[in-house]
């Protein structure tokens, strides 16, 4: 940092900290102080844009954008009322913490906008703002907003030790495991000019050809590598084995099965068992996987996928910075942990990825040809496959649509020639995305109503509203969602010690020249992705913030562009230090095995975990020697509580509600005397659930069953029947999770289930309703008995020791 | 005499001279140290004294190794601010009046700079020798010389490297080599008799988890830095001045000194290396030898700041020895002042051992059992033996015992409950209730009579 800058940067600090501090009141404060908090932050810096608009043409100066945020934060105040609930302060006291805060925030925004005009020249203002704003969210200060208690009863996955962990790890781990290598630049001759220029000579001059084959066969080895080590090419989750259920029925040429006649004894999360037997998502990705299954090689999907977007990466980088920063990008998201880990399962995140990445890679030669036929046949890719996108992720398919196309008519508007091109685009696109809508239509009644509105109700949806089993996704949610899939991408996306957002925000501040349109869609496709996400209710958490893989690319082709912009700004030492941080951070986390840090410490993680998904079927099935058998995997008893409120047709969501909020025992009741009566007797039935079921109240009186999801008020709530599903709980040493099972089902033609061995759960007395249906087949189970030395379940016949 | 080094003479120096370089139960025994200090106590006896001799000789000679080094690196002027810095600071003679082999690290060290500087202005092959014999006895003393030895290593090679002297590399490499294999020499009676893993794999340096790791550096600097800043209010305030130039010259360092790499680079690079190679942090006093090269940074750095306040013209060398005798005054009436250094706990100590080794000597019957947490068990145990009592009393059978005597040390922050919870005291049917013996200074001499005790 230059002396001069020195008072800029500090007012920078200091407009940041006045920005936090009614956030930071409001972290604890009622639902109504948050939400005007965030509303008066919006408000001001909407009014602050707009009057930078009206006054742009004549110099805005920062007084008056400071008048026009503090206008629009003071707007605020005749929200009150309407935003208030009983639980909130008076309105007396909340409009005057409203104008407050209008003082504060516009105070904030002018001395930023000042110190902003201060350090950065007009042209690279913009990109500036971005980039303090991504440090802001994502490292410091607004991560600290998730260790506060404020956040417990947001039902938030608990990331405090998460983050402990990164802020050693950002630290002091980067001061021993990267800083000593960035030290020894110091070291004075042309030393390392000279290895600099040699070392990147060598990569340079490797032939494009080699070097994307190399990329493709790299990437494809390290994606089957961690496929196997981490997940045992298998899945591991529940939307995994969903997806896959619904590949295998549309390899009998359905989209959707029958109901099965006692759907219980199939059901898992996220398939909609009836009045069809489908997964709850869009009709894309279980396609995708449908030719894995088809090749027999579902586990392979992935991982290919994973080399062609590395390709992608690599093109798009190519045909937008050059040869050199293309080569740099493809490395970066070729090693990448969180790449690689959803490249070895088969979620449908990597086929999402894969097609926006093909469409970007396309966009660059839609930009720059001349040439009709050329223009019409990057414009149909880019629009074929962001719809086809959009058919495994509409949402995501939507954002990427979104950014993309605003800037092909960007493009189109400077040059009226590419305009028709658009509508090939256009064209392109709409075929997936209408073959989505008449799959919809086909299964679910309606071309827009998507199978997760059919399990879950219309609640799951996007926006600020109650989630699917009561609990309200509000603006402040949004914000503390966003600042967690921000902050862990530092920790997952690359597992550096220097957290890649810095990274990448320091390349964007270190840009004084009017910022690339490749940068600035980058940058796009990550926000409008993070943005978007904030408001969707679900906290997605696997391998990493999920929803964000799909702007991974993004963030990490701007991560390998620091060098370059940091190379060209700085000299000596500082550009040294630009031109081997990432080479160093990449070695150290690849090659020293620390757990939980690192790439080793993350593969490790996933490889221990889930261990009850990665199991073979019984031995005696695939040998041959069982056959024509039925056998019951034992899931714990709250599982198989939800199980049975799902068989007597309670929705996923209230069902999820009622298990969460009833006391086990008083449920189980309810739920035992709704199977007792006629199916078409459902009228009323949650209700009538509620009337029985007890509320469970968490208390010093509770009963600790073997399943520590069963909650049970108090022994005097322990009915017969409660008793017997802990005695059956009892017996077992584990249990078994039966997604896996139910994949090794077989279909018949008619689309039941059939096969050799059928695998239905075990829900305890209930399964006597199947001694009709399934008398002509031998009965096990498949379980692991109490006395095992190991947790691996063995085949046991039915009616042995129950 | 304090924790470690009472263990250090009644586990090692007060055995034959084979169990003193042989046994290796605790990490305690800093192998050369240990035979120097036989040595003494073999000449002049058991006085705390006479076991301190070998690590205050060292300590001493560390101030005008200290000048030798910071002239070899940053000129004559910093040096005398420098050796001014250690001849006043509390870490040192702390250390230096502490039977461990501590300040003989720290000595090793200055002498392999000297020997370095040397051979990288062009000195005789012959230096190598030199350099290989020292990291050896340096390696001897304590297997964290590798700290030490590695900076310096790490330092000639990289000079070596950008000046392109392959041929002093390759030395280089053979006076690390022969400094290994010596060391192996010297350990070979540990190696013999107790195993390898004995050095290498101990409780106090076997590799802790990450996540521990992390966690516990940024307290171990803290403690060393603390450690470094012993003192009174005076020294924390020169000592931060002097910390400031020690940055103003890390950032200035090519202009201060003719080597082409800095030791400070070398040092931070390897030892933060070898901190991920083993992950478990160490004790802050492992970076004792630091001490000398931050004092000669902040002497050198003192004197660029003088040059920008006093403008161009260097100082003369009578004017910054004078100085360097005001700084030493300062820092050494602060530090005797503040009684820092007797009233460390590093290494653990009992301060009242003499006292209680005397009453207790008067009070003690057999059939008496001790009980005495760590580290008050060290000196008392070191003054036991001056006093010939009998060291049975630690280890007697506390289910037969007629009684108990507590010693509570409330300089270590013992308590008396702490201490009862881990003994048969606490059963009221067994004993009764707890009677001060004696009350020392800082601690306190319980007994817990047993209820119907045999006669």
């Amino acid at each position: 940092m230059r002396r001069r800058n020195a008072p800029g940067v500090v007012l920078l600090a200091l407009a940041v900290a006045l920005l936090f501090v009614p956030i930071a009141a409001a972290s604890n404060a009622d639902r109504a102080t948050q939400t005007l908090t965030l509303l008066s932050l919006t408000a001001a810096l909407g009014l602050m844009g707009l009057t930078w608009v009206a006054l742009r043409q004549r110099g805005a100066s920062a007084a008056y954008l400071g008048l026009g945020a503090l206008a629009g934060a003071c707007l605020t105040t005749f929200l009150v009322s309407s935003v208030r609930d009983p639980a909130s302060p008076p309105v007396a006291a909340l409009v005057a913490r409203q104008f407050e805060i209008a003082a504060i925030n516009a105070v904030a925004l002018w001395v930023m906008v000042v110190s902003v005009r201060r350090l950065f020249p007009p042209p690279a203002r913009g990109l500036a703002v971005a980039a303090i704003a991504l440090l802001a969210i994502a490292l410091f200060p607004f991560p600290l907003l998730l260790v506060q208690p404020g956040v417990a009863p947001l039902n938030l996955i608990d990331v405090r030790q998460q983050l402990h962990a990164g802020v050693m790890y950002w630290t002091t781990g980067a001061l021993l495991l990267v800083v000593p290598f960035l030290a020894l630049t110091t070291l004075p001759g042309d030393w390392f000019e000279q290895f600099w220029s040699n070392a990147t000579g060598r990569v340079v001059a490797i032939s494009n050809r080699v070097f994307a084959t190399a990329l493709v066969v790299v990437a494809l080895a390290l994606a089957i590598v961690f496929t196997w080590y981490s997940f045992d090419a298998r899945p591991t989750t529940a939307d995994e084995i969903a997806q896959l259920w619904h590949a295998r029925i549309l390899l009998t040429g359905r989209l959707a099965l029958p109901p099965d006649s006692n759907p219980e004894f199939f059901a898992i999360d996220n398939v909609i068992d009836r009045p069809i037997w489908m997964s709850q998502f869009p009709i894309g990705g279980p396609a995708v996987m449908a030719v894995g299954l088809l090749l027999r090689a579902a586990w392979l999907v992935n991982p290919v996928l994973t080399a062609l977007t590395a390709l992608n990466v690599y093109r798009f980088t190519q045909r937008a910075y050059g040869e050199a920063q293309a080569r740099a990008a493809a490395a970066v998201f070729v090693v990448s942990p969180m790449v690689l880990l959803m490249g070895g399962t088969h979620m449908n995140h990597m086929p999402t990825a894969w097609l926006v990445t093909l469409g970007l890679a396309s966009l660059p030669v839609w930009m720059a040809t001349s040439e009709t036929p050329v223009l019409r046949r990057s414009a149909a890719l880019i629009g074929l496959a962001l719809g086809c996108a959009m058919t495994i992720r509409p949402l995501d398919g939507v954002v990427a649509g979104l950014i993309v196309g605003l800037a092909m008519i960007a493009t189109a508007a400077r040059d009226r020639t590419r305009a028709r091109s658009l509508l090939v685009a256009i064209a392109a696109g709409a075929v997936p995305v209408a073959l989505l809508l008449v799959a919809n239509w086909r299964t679910t009644g309606s071309p827009l109503r998507f199978g997760y509105e059919v399990l879950w109700g219309p609640n799951h949806s996007l926006g600020l509203h109650d989630d699917p089993t009561g609990h309200p996704h509000t603006p402040w949610r949004a914000l503390l969602l966003g600042v967690k899939y921000g902050v862990q991408l530092n920790w997952i996306s690359t597992a550096w010690p220097v957290p890649v957002i810095l990274i990448v925000a320091t390349g964007l501040l270190l840009v004084r020249e009017r910022p690339m349109r490749w940068d600035v869609l980058l940058l796009a496709l990550f926000g409008a992705q993070l943005f978007v996400y904030a408001f969707y209710w679900h906290d997605g958490q696997f391998v990493g913030p999920r929803f964000m893989f799909t702007a991974v690319p993004a963030l990490l082709i701007l991560a390998a562009r620091f060098p370059f912009i940091a190379g060209a700004r700085w000299s000596g030492v500082p550009r040294r230090i630009a031109l081997v941080v990432i080479p160093v951070c990449i070695g150290v986390a690849w090659l020293r095995h620390m757990p939980p840090f690192g790439v080793q410490g993350v593969a490790s993680e996933f490889r221990g975990s889930r261990t009850r998904l990665k199991l073979d079927p019984p031995i005696e099935v695939t040998t041959g020697r069982v056959q024509n058998a039925l056998i019951f995997v034992q899931e714990g008893a709250a599982t198989r509580l939800l199980r049975r409120l799902w068989g007597i047709g309670v929705s996923r969501a209230d069902a999820a509600r009622l298990v969460a909020d009833a006391d086990a025992c008083t449920l189980l009741d309810a739920v035992i005397a709704e199977e007792s009566r006629s199916p078409a007797d459902s009228a009323g039935m949650v209700a009538r659930i509620e009337r029985v079921a007890k509320p469970f109240v968490e208390d010093d009186e509770n009963v600790h069953a073997p399943d520590p999801n069963l909650k049970i008020n108090s022994p005097s709530s322990l009915t017969p029947a409660c008793r017997r599903e802990i005695a059956l709980d009892s017996r077992l040493r584990n249990t078994v999770a039966y997604g896996a099972m139910l994949l090794n089902n077989g279909l018949d033609r008619d689309g039941h289930v059939d096969g050799p061995a059928l695998y239905v759960i075990n829900l305890g007395e209930r399964n006597e309703v199947l001694r009709r249906r399934f008398a002509g087949r031998q009965w096990y189970r498949y379980e692991v008995p109490r006395g095992r030395p190991d947790s691996l379940p063995i085949l046991v016949p039915y009616d042995s020791t129950r | 005499m304090r924790y470690d080094e009472s263990v250090t003479y009644l586990l090692f120096v007060r055995r034959s001279w084979h169990d003193a370089l042989s046994l290796y139960t605790y990490p305690n025994n800093h192998l050369l140290h240990t035979l120097l200090a036989k040595a003494s106590v073999s000449v002049f006896g058991d006085a705390p004294w006479a076991i301190r001799l070998p690590t205050l000789l060292a300590g001493i000679l560390v101030i005008p190794a200290t000048y030798a080094a910071a002239r070899a690196l940053y000129g004559s002027r910093a040096a005398i601010l420098a050796a001014a810095i250690v001849a006043s600071s509390g870490a040192l003679t702390l250390y230096s009046t502490n039977a461990r082999g501590y300040s003989m690290i720290v000595l090793a060290f200055l002498l392999l700079v000297l020997i370095g500087a040397r051979l990288l202005r062009g000195g005789p092959s012959s230096l190598w020798v030199a350099f290989a014999v020292v990291a050896a006895l340096g390696l001897w003393t304590l297997p964290t010389m590798m700290f030490p030895l590695g900076t310096m290593a790490v330092w000639l090679a990289l000079s070596l490297l950008i000046e392109r002297r392959n041929s002093e590399l390759r030395r280089l490499v053979i006076a690390l080599g022969l400094a290994i294999g010596l060391a192996i020499v010297a350990y070979w009676p540990v190696i013999n008799r107790e195993g390898i893993a004995a050095i290498t794999r101990n409780r106090f340096v076997a590799s802790s988890g990450w996540f521990e790791f992390f966690e516990q550096m940024p307290a171990t600097i803290g403690e060393a830095l603390s450690l470094w800043g012993l003192g009174g209010p005076v020294t924390h305030v020169v000592l931060l001045v002097l910390g400031v130039c020690a940055v103003i010259a890390l950032r200035r360092h090519a202009s201060l000194t003719k080597s082409r790499v800095g030791i400070p680079v070398a040092a931070y690079a390897f030892c933060a290396w070898l901190l991920v190679v083993n992950h478990r942090a160490p004790f802050a006093r492992v970076w004792l030898w630091l001490l000398p090269l931050a004092a000669a940074l902040a002497g050198a750095g003192a004197l660029l700041a003088g040059k920008r306040w006093r403008g161009p013209g260097e100082p003369s060398e009578r004017d910054i020895a004078i100085a360097s005798v005001i700084l030493a005054l300062l820092l050494a009436v602060s530090l005797v002042r503040s009684n820092a250094v007797l009233a460390s706990r590093d290494t653990g100590t009992y301060r009242d051992a003499p006292q209680a080794a005397a009453v207790l000597g008067r009070v003690l019957q057999p059939g008496d059992r001790l009980l005495v947490a760590i580290p008050t068990n060290g000196p008392l145990g070191y003054y036991f033996h001056r006093r010939g009592i009998t060291a049975a009393f630690f280890s007697a059978d506390e289910r037969r015992a007629n009684r108990v005597v507590a010693v509570i040390d409330q300089g270590e922050r013992q308590t008396l409950d702490d201490l009862a919870a881990r003994s048969l005291v606490r059963d009221t049917t067994q004993f009764g209730p707890p009677t001060v013996i004696s009350r020392l200074p800082g601690s306190l001499l319980v007994q817990y009579l047993r209820r119907h005790a045999s006669p």
